[in-house]
């Protein structure tokens, strides 16, 4: 049986983990969807069919529309495009995403804990001075074994 | 831990196939959301004038956004409901405790959740952690276990 303290330390460790995915893919990120609103080529048309966006439309193509032809249309255009490119990016990290999933099903889901200390994890909460130790610990080498 | 939804069958899926199934699983926010929410920065495009530096700066503002704060709330939601759908197992009666984020910052409505146990069906009804009540949207960081 794990504790509450166990549990609550094991779902920091988790939202850790998440954290710094994102924060590692961040830089990367910026410069595909910048790619993906301003050309067509790297474009995966099936995810921008998904959300509605014209595969082959790109930002400066909307640019170009006079500002008194931005309708509504021009609008849903332009945001989808936008969530098609984020969509794109965040399937081009399927596996480490994937990976997320098995750690926290595997480190936090699996824990057995009776009611009583549940209820106890459950009071208590999350926190984020816990999110940040365990983002130290994630990032610290490994120990020498001697 | 078994998956109930099988890690394998969504790694063989195309990228596409794999964005609408986790759409479908509530994995990912409905299109139709994420698109409300691109809109709100993208109405400010619609006065800036073509070839205009303020439009590539509000261009580039959206292009940071949807890589900082959109992949983060997608990321975030995408894992906790992938174990919540895995713990339920289809079983919409089972029952799941609120794990609240113990922080200050936690929003009214997430704290009055606290501890408290309900069936999957009551939470899916009453707002599931991330659910439009939640002033954090996909962002927050409470969780649901089974109890």
């Amino acid at each position: 049986m794990a504790t509450a303290d166990q549990l609550l330390k094991a779902e920091e460790r988790e939202q850790a983990r998440l954290d710094m995915f994102v924060e590692s893919i961040e830089q990367g990120a910026l410069e595909d969807i910048d790619d993906l609103l301003h050309h067509e080529e790297r474009r995966d048309p099936e995810i921008f069919a998904l959300v509605g966006a014209d595969p082959e439309v790109t930002i400066d193509e909307y640019e170009e529309v006079p500002v008194a032809e931005r309708d509504f249309n021009w609008v849903a255009g332009v945001s989808a495009m936008a969530v098609a490119a984020r969509l794109q990016v965040f399937a081009s990290h399927r596996e480490r995403v994937i990976g997320l999933f098995s750690a926290r099903a595997r480190n936090v889901n699996a824990l057995s804990l009776n009611r009583e200390d549940l209820v106890r994890a459950a009071k208590t909460g999350i926190s984020k001075a816990g999110i940040k130790a365990a983002r130290a610990e994630l990032a610290a080498p490994p120990e020498d074994i001697e | 831990m078994d998956d109930f939804i099988d890690l394998k069958a969504l790694s063989a899926m195309t990228d596409a196939e794999l964005l609408a199934a986790m759409e479908e699983a509530g994995m990912l926010a409905p299109w139709g959301t994420l698109q409300m929410q691109a809109a709100q920065s993208v109405m400010r495009l619609t006065e800036l004038p073509p070839g205009s530096p303020a439009f590539t700066a509000a261009v580039n503002g959206i292009i940071s956004k949807e890589a900082r704060k959109g992949l983060l709330g997608m990321t975030r939601r995408a894992v906790q409901q992938f174990t919540t759908m895995n713990d339920m197992a289809g079983d919409t009666n089972k029952e799941f405790i609120w794990i609240v984020e113990g922080d200050d910052s936690t929003c009214a409505p997430c704290m009055v959740n606290a501890a408290m146990i309900k069936t999957y069906a009551e939470w899916e009804a009453s707002g599931l952690p991330g659910a439009a009540t939640c002033d954090g949207g996909d962002f927050c960081r409470c969780d649901l276990l089974p109890a």
